[in-house]
């Protein structure tokens, strides 16, 4: 176990050097910005009236000097951005700060059904707002690059030199510039599909969109920290739900991870028959859709399921694994434990019986001479192996069981309910609470806060993770 | 060292025996759920949960109600296409990116990374509403364009494990090859692609297998249409409306019908699984 309390000491070390590494690191950020900038402002006042000109008109420069299609693509961004300001950004801007002034009216039909009609939609000015704060950002990146490359161009050509072409531009984007145009779509899939729904729902936390203020129907606004002290006021559901969800990912990952190492040892140990069967017995778990796998227990699990029936033909007393709401829940909680380990020992013992068979033949060899035990080779060699490689799948599987939403949910939708004013159950992760708080309440802004917290839980753990691991380091070790 | 005598021989012999038991009773813990659910589509008597294990009446109705259906064999398809297109797709961006990552030096890699693990670490619900209004704000909500884009887009930030066995690979070779004359957009292709192939099939049994296990990102965007449903969703739809009573014998048949091909492919490929999670540590 030395290895895990290393890691927590590293843990704490690896906080303590990050956060002192932060004002240095503003402070280089800050004077990068400053060198950069000053460096815009003398380009200007030395260049001549060519130069001066592409400060304004992008690409002029790159043109003047004869890079034909690098310059007229630059001056083709500026108008395409200039119009695109002019039909549609300048309106999302401000729409962004207001987030809608125009309430729709309603409007009845002929069947008496009524619906909004016009007025303001916040929820989609918000995400306007948005895209066009990343389209402006984007546009003022292009705009230093064109100066840059307009006053490199220039100068090249003072000093009779030939700027590059188009087409060794493109033979580069194919060479040694290749990382360029490979990421490009990865960088734009991301933009679209984490960064801006990101920042959307961080922002929503910020806002009063509740089940009160739903657009279209009604507007919502700016209210500042008002959500937080909401989520706080709900009758202390929040630390509740917080501490149990530590507590479930602390046991749901080491109780796995153990239990999942002893399987294996179990079955790679060298009488063992039968081993191929085993592993696939425990593979097959693994290979059922977690929704089905996790319905089936679920109902296998219920009141009046197969599991009840034999205990009650054994003549004990039913119990509800999943809703009894007796001791705070306890009964459901350690049932979705041991659920969990029915999930997750397969996958641990797959993992740490491909690392087994890979352990240098060697090192047992040199320990037997020595005298070990078995026992003192298995904690002297067999676990810090382990625990080396496996480490950041370790931290990984941490982070993954906060996160575990399809376990808590698909076994008891977080239930029992006996948490008053909160809505969250007994099983209720943060996940499954958020999940509450906006599908069925409504109430996006808590719910935002809630992902907010779970984030910067999830940070702090693998900020530590991958300051101290392997994982970051192991690069160039095989090399 | 000792030669071990007969005392430890018969020691060793019981502890062997200690430990198969074990696992023999643990198998059938792993087992009895399974099964159960195996059996229960083969159930003749309707009725959600009946309290016994075995049925009492075997049929293959639930079966071929199944096929009869009109959605069910459309949710297949539904999900065969999706799984099959945003596996292409996601391979191609997971390997581009960890290519990028591990081959070449440039300015912005460190940030890259770091905002990568930062973002990874935001849970995927949160953006998932947003996600929808955004395919809402363009018309794709409720369709499986929408989808395949959401799944493939994954493999953009699920670069990790490919980057870490890209980076095991030798510079050595990429060395050789440029001298021969050869642009870094012929090593990848000619170089690095045929080496990566156990990470390439781990990517993609995992982008493969994503459509037909997660629900709740299918759910959200699909809303209510049902034509357009995965598997997943629609077999969770079975057991989670009024109509449970009705279905559970055709959500068992329903369920094996998904489980079974997959747990053939995982048995199949099992081996990358395990070099994929370990990042390449383990081989052979």
């Amino acid at each position: 176990m030395s290895g895990i309390a290393a890691f927590f000491a590293n843990l704490a070390v690896a906080l303590a050097r990050a956060a002192r590494s932060v004002p240095g690191r503003l402070a280089g950020f800050a004077g990068r910005l400053k060198d950069f900038f000053s460096r815009y402002g003398a380009d200007f006042k030395n260049g001549g009236a060519d130069v001066r000109l592409s400060y304004a008109v992008m690409g002029y420069g790159s043109i003047k000097a004869r890079q034909l299609v690098r310059g007229i693509l630059f001056l083709v961004v500026e108008i395409l951005f200039i119009v695109f300001m002019a039909a549609f950004g300048g309106k999302a801007v401000a729409g962004f700060f207001t987030l809608g002034t125009r309430l729709p009216v309603t409007v009845e039909n002929e069947y008496g059904i009524t619906r909004p009609l016009g007025g303001d939609n916040s929820l989609l000015m918000l995400l306007y707002g948005i895209i066009a704060f990343i389209i402006i950002i984007c546009f003022i990146s292009l705009y230093f690059m064109s100066v840059r490359s307009s006053v490199d161009a220039l100068a090249a050509r003072a000093a009779g030199k030939k700027p590059k072409s188009f087409r060794e531009d493109l033979d580069e984007l194919l060479g040694a510039r290749l990382y360029a145009s490979m990421l490009f779509i990865p960088v734009l899939c991301v933009i679209a599909l984490t960064v801006v729904p990101i920042i959307y729902m961080v922002l929503m936390a910020f806002t009063s969109y509740d089940r009160n203020h739903l657009p279209p129907g009604s507007l919502f606004g700016w209210t500042g920290f008002a959500a937080f002290g909401k989520m706080l006021s709900l009758g202390g559901g929040f630390f509740a739900v917080l501490g149990w969800t530590l507590i479930w990912a602390f046991f749901a990952t080491f109780l796995n991870y153990f239990a999942g190492m002893i399987v294996a040892l179990l079955i790679n140990r060298k009488g063992v028959r039968g081993k191929k069967i085993f592993r696939t017995v425990f593979v097959l778990t693994i290979a059922v859709p977690q929704f089905i796998s996790l319905l089936v227990m679920r109902n296998f699990l219920n009141l009046n399921g197969p599991l009840n029936e034999f205990i009650a033909n054994a003549g004990m007393q039913k119990i509800d694994f999943l809703g009894d709401p007796r001791y705070n829940g306890l009964i459901p909680r350690i049932s979705v434990i041991v659920v969990n380990l029915w999930v997750g020992i397969p996958y641990t013992m797959l993992i740490t019986s491909g690392i087994l068979m890979n352990i240098p033949a060697e090192l047992y060899e040199s320990g037997r001479i020595d005298g070990a035990s078995p026992a003192r080779l298995f904690i002297s060699i067999t676990l810090p192996y382990i625990l080396f490689i496996t480490s950041p799948y370790l931290i990984q599987q941490f982070v993954g069981n906060i996160n575990n939403f399809n376990l808590i949910y698909l076994l008891t939708e977080g239930g029992p309910v006996t948490l008053g004013g909160s809505g969250a159950g007994r099983t209720d992760l943060l996940i499954t609470w958020l999940y509450k708080m906006t599908i069925d309440e409504k109430n996006y802004n808590i719910g935002a806060v809630i992902g907010i917290f779970t984030f910067l839980i999830c940070a702090v753990f693998s900020l530590i993770v991958y300051s101290q691991s392997g994982a970051t380091k192991r690069e160039g070790e095989f090399r | 060292m000792k030669k071990p005598g007969f005392g430890m021989r018969a020691k060793r012999i019981a502890a062997d025996a200690v430990c198969e038991g074990i696992l023999i009773a643990l198998s059938v813990v792993w087992l009895i759920p399974v099964l159960w659910i195996a059996l229960q589509g083969f159930r003749g008597e309707g009725g959600a949960l009946v309290s016994y294990y075995f049925p009492k009446t075997f049929t293959f109705a639930n079966y071929a109600a199944l096929f009869t259906d009109a959605l069910f064999p459309r949710w297949i398809m539904n999900t065969l296409t999706v799984a099959v297109v945003s596996c292409v797709m996601s391979v191609m961006l997971t390997l581009m990116v960890a290519y990028s990552l591990s081959r070449f030096k440039f300015k912005q890699k460190k940030f890259f990374m770091n905002v990568a693990m930062v973002l990874g670490m935001f849970p995927g619900f949160m953006s998932m509403i947003a996600v929808y209004y955004i395919f809402k704000a363009i018309g794709l909500d409720g369709t499986l364009i929408a989808l395949v884009i959401v799944y493939s887009s994954g493999g953009a930030l699920g670069f990790y494990v490919a980057k870490g066995y890209f980076d095991t690979l030798s510079l050595s070779l990429d060395e050789a090859a440029k001298i021969d004359g050869a642009k870094n957009w012929q090593v990848f292709f000619i170089i690095i692609l045929p080496l990566a192939r156990p990470i390439i099939v781990y990517t993609a049994l995992m982008a493969f297998l994503a459509p037909w296990t997660d629900f709740i990102f299918a759910r959200v965007i699909l809303g209510t249409n049902r034509e357009s449903y995965t598997v997943a969703i629609g077999l969770y739809d079975w057991v989670s409306t009024t109509r449970s009573n009705l279905m559970f014998t055709q959500f068992a048949a329903g369920s094996m019908v998904v489980a079974v091909p997959i747990v053939l492919l995982f048995i199949f490929l099992q081996k990358y699984y395990v070099e994929g999670i370990t990042g390449g540590a383990v081989k052979g």
